[in-house]
This record gives structure tokens, C-alpha cells and sequence, in this order.
């Protein structure tokens, strides 16, 4: 019944114990965390409306950023959640340099999916988010995808509490529509 | 009720990441990233180490420490001397008293811990 000790390697290892490691200076442990979160941050990066090529180029520094600041990870909530936070900040500083964020800005008039096309195949949730304008998109992304509150948000946009809150409305009310379970031509649902 | 069951969905589609074929290579880019940085601390620390060493040395040399530290030396002796000879009535007198040498020796041993008890509290104070 003697229980045998076998080396435990990085990728058996619980996330808060990754990060301990890492904290203590564990590249090799990092580089697994980055391993297993390093798409959720591209992608939610690439949500909230970032190329390619700069979401990846920003999720490398949040990345980097979360190794200098992994002492401050506690693990009280997800690993992934706190570099995605980090992330997103770092994006939307990008963002405000290269892009003037007018958030103010009245909401862009999209044109609207044929209803044909919308029920004859499944929508996901990267396709829904390109209905949205950029403003609603940013939004939406940090306070569902980032974790963001939407005073965290509104912190981190340097917008108006009310403004945010209403292009995050508009935004959840275009991602309902989209995203409803498609239906056949008589009308009915399509399950499946 | 609905309002919150879509948002509900729609976090969880969120936290749905997208599948990427490069996953793989993001993760090495990211920790060679890590490698070159901490190789570059690393060298930066040793060249800050050594450029104070050097202007360490550069000053206990300009300084004439060691001709200062046998002036210092030789005075000191000369000092404790001194006291050594204003003492050897006291310590004549310690031998008169019904205790073993061993017994003042403990006693001064614990005068000094517990001068060392009370600096460390003073400090841990401040």
C-alpha cells in the first residue's frame, strides 16, 4: 500500500501553485501558466478589437508584466482573470496613444444581418462582436470578458460611469439579438 | 430573470478562448522574452556590483584607512591600558568575594545578553 512519490511536474501542478513557484523565481513554471492561459488573454484581446499582430504583441507584455507582479497573486480568484485584467489595461493604454477613444461619440449605424443569413447558420460569439461599434465592443469585452466592474471599466477608459453603462446596454442588446438561437424559415427554434 | 441568464451565457462564451494553432509558439516567445530579460538583470546587477566594488575600493584606498586604523590602534591600547590599571584594585577586591571566577563570568555573559535583549526591542520599536 506504500504510496510512491513521483515527481510532480509543471503540468500536474494547481495554477496557485504555478504561480508560487514562480514567484520564487520558477521560469519553467511560468511558462506553463502561459501555456495554459496565453489564448484567453489573445483572445479576449482580439475581442475587444485588436488585430492580430497587436493582441499577441500585448498579450507577450501582460504576460511579462504578470511574472514581475506574480507576488501580488494571491489567488483569490483565477489566474487567467488577473492576467486578462492586466492585459486589457495594457491594451487600452496602447489603444488611447495610437487611437483617439471618443467615447462620447454617437453609436455607428451597422448594417443589420439578413435574417436569412442569420438563422441559416450558427453565430458565435467572435462573429457576434464584429456587429457591435468599437466603443460598444471595448466595453462589452472588458466588463464580460476582462472581469472588469463597469467603475473598473469606466476607470480604465477614463470615460463617465453612465457612458460606458450605456454602450455596454447597446452592445448586450445587438449580442442578444445575434445571438439568438437561430431558427428555421417557418420560425421555429433550431436546437442543436 | 433573462437579462441576467444572457449575461450569464454570454460570460461563459468569453471565457471560451478560441483555439489558436500557434499556441505553442506564443508560450516559447513569452518565456524567451523572460529568459533575455532575466539574463539581462542578471548582467546589469553584476556590472552595478562591480562598479561599486570599484568605487568602494577607490575610496577605502584615497582615504589612508589603514594608516588612520594603527593610529586608532595604537591609542586605543594605550587606553585600555590605562583602564585596565584604574580597575586592578576593583578586581583585587571581586576576590574577596565568596564566588567562584566562573560565577562572574556568567554574570557578565548574562549582563550582555540582556543589554543585547533590550537593544534588539528598542530597535524592533523604532
Amino acid at each position: 500500500m506504500g504510496a510512491t512519490s513521483s515527481p510532480r511536474t509543471p503540468a500536474s501542478l494547481h495554477d496557485v501553485e504555478l504561480a508560487a513557484l514562480s514567484a520564487a523565481g520558477d521560469r519553467q513554471a511560468f511558462g506553463e501558466l502561459v501555456r495554459r492561459h496565453g489564448s484567453a488573454v489573445r483572445g479576449l484581446l482580439r475581442r475587444m478589437g485588436a488585430d492580430p499582430a497587436t493582441a499577441d504583441d500585448v498579450a507577450q507584455d501582460a504576460f511579462l508584466a504578470a511574472f514581475e507582479r506574480i507576488a501580488e497573486f494571491r489567488g483569490e480568484g483565477a489566474f487567467a482573470g488577473w492576467v486578462k485584467k492586466i492585459a486589457a489595461r495594457l491594451y487600452l493604454r496602447r489603444f488611447r496613444k495610437g487611437v483617439k477613444l471618443d467615447l462620447s461619440a454617437e453609436p455607428e449605424t451597422e448594417p443589420e444581418p439578413s435574417h436569412e443569413a442569420a438563422s441559416n447558420r450558427r453565430i458565435d460569439l467572435d462573429e457576434a462582436l464584429k456587429v457591435l461599434s468599437p466603443n460598444e465592443r471595448i466595453c462589452v469585452s472588458l466588463c464580460y470578458g476582462g472581469g472588469l466592474s463597469h467603475a473598473e471599466a469606466a476607470e480604465a477608459l477614463n470615460a463617465p460611469l453612465g457612458t460606458v453603462k450605456s454602450h455596454v446596454k447597446r452592445g448586450l442588446d445587438k449580442l442578444r439579438e445575434r445571438l439568438a438561437a437561430p431558427t428555421d424559415k417557418t420560425g421555429e427554434r433550431v436546437h442543436g | 430573470m433573462a437579462d441576467l441568464d444572457f449575461e450569464t451565457r454570454l460570460e461563459r462564451m468569453f471565457a471560451q478562448p478560441p483555439a489558436f494553432a500557434d499556441a505553442d509558439v506564443f508560450a516559447r516567445r513569452v518565456e524567451s522574452r523572460l529568459d533575455r530579460s532575466w539574463t539581462l538583470r542578471r548582467w546589469a546587477i553584476g556590472a552595478a556590483g562591480l562598479v561599486g566594488g570599484v568605487v568602494a575600493t577607490g575610496q577605502v584606498v584615497g582615504s589612508n584607512l589603514s594608516e588612520r586604523m594603527q593610529g586608532f590602534g595604537a591609542e586605543t591600547m594605550a587606553d585600555l591600558t590605562n583602564s585596565a590599571r584604574g580597575f586592578a584594585p576593583e578586581l583585587k577586591a571581586l576576590s574577596v568575594l565568596p564566588v567562584g571566577t566562573e560565577v562572574l563570568w556568567m554574570g557578565a555573559a548574562l549582563a550582555v545578553m540582556a543589554i543585547a535583549l533590550v537593544a534588539t526591542r528598542m530597535l524592533e520599536e523604532l
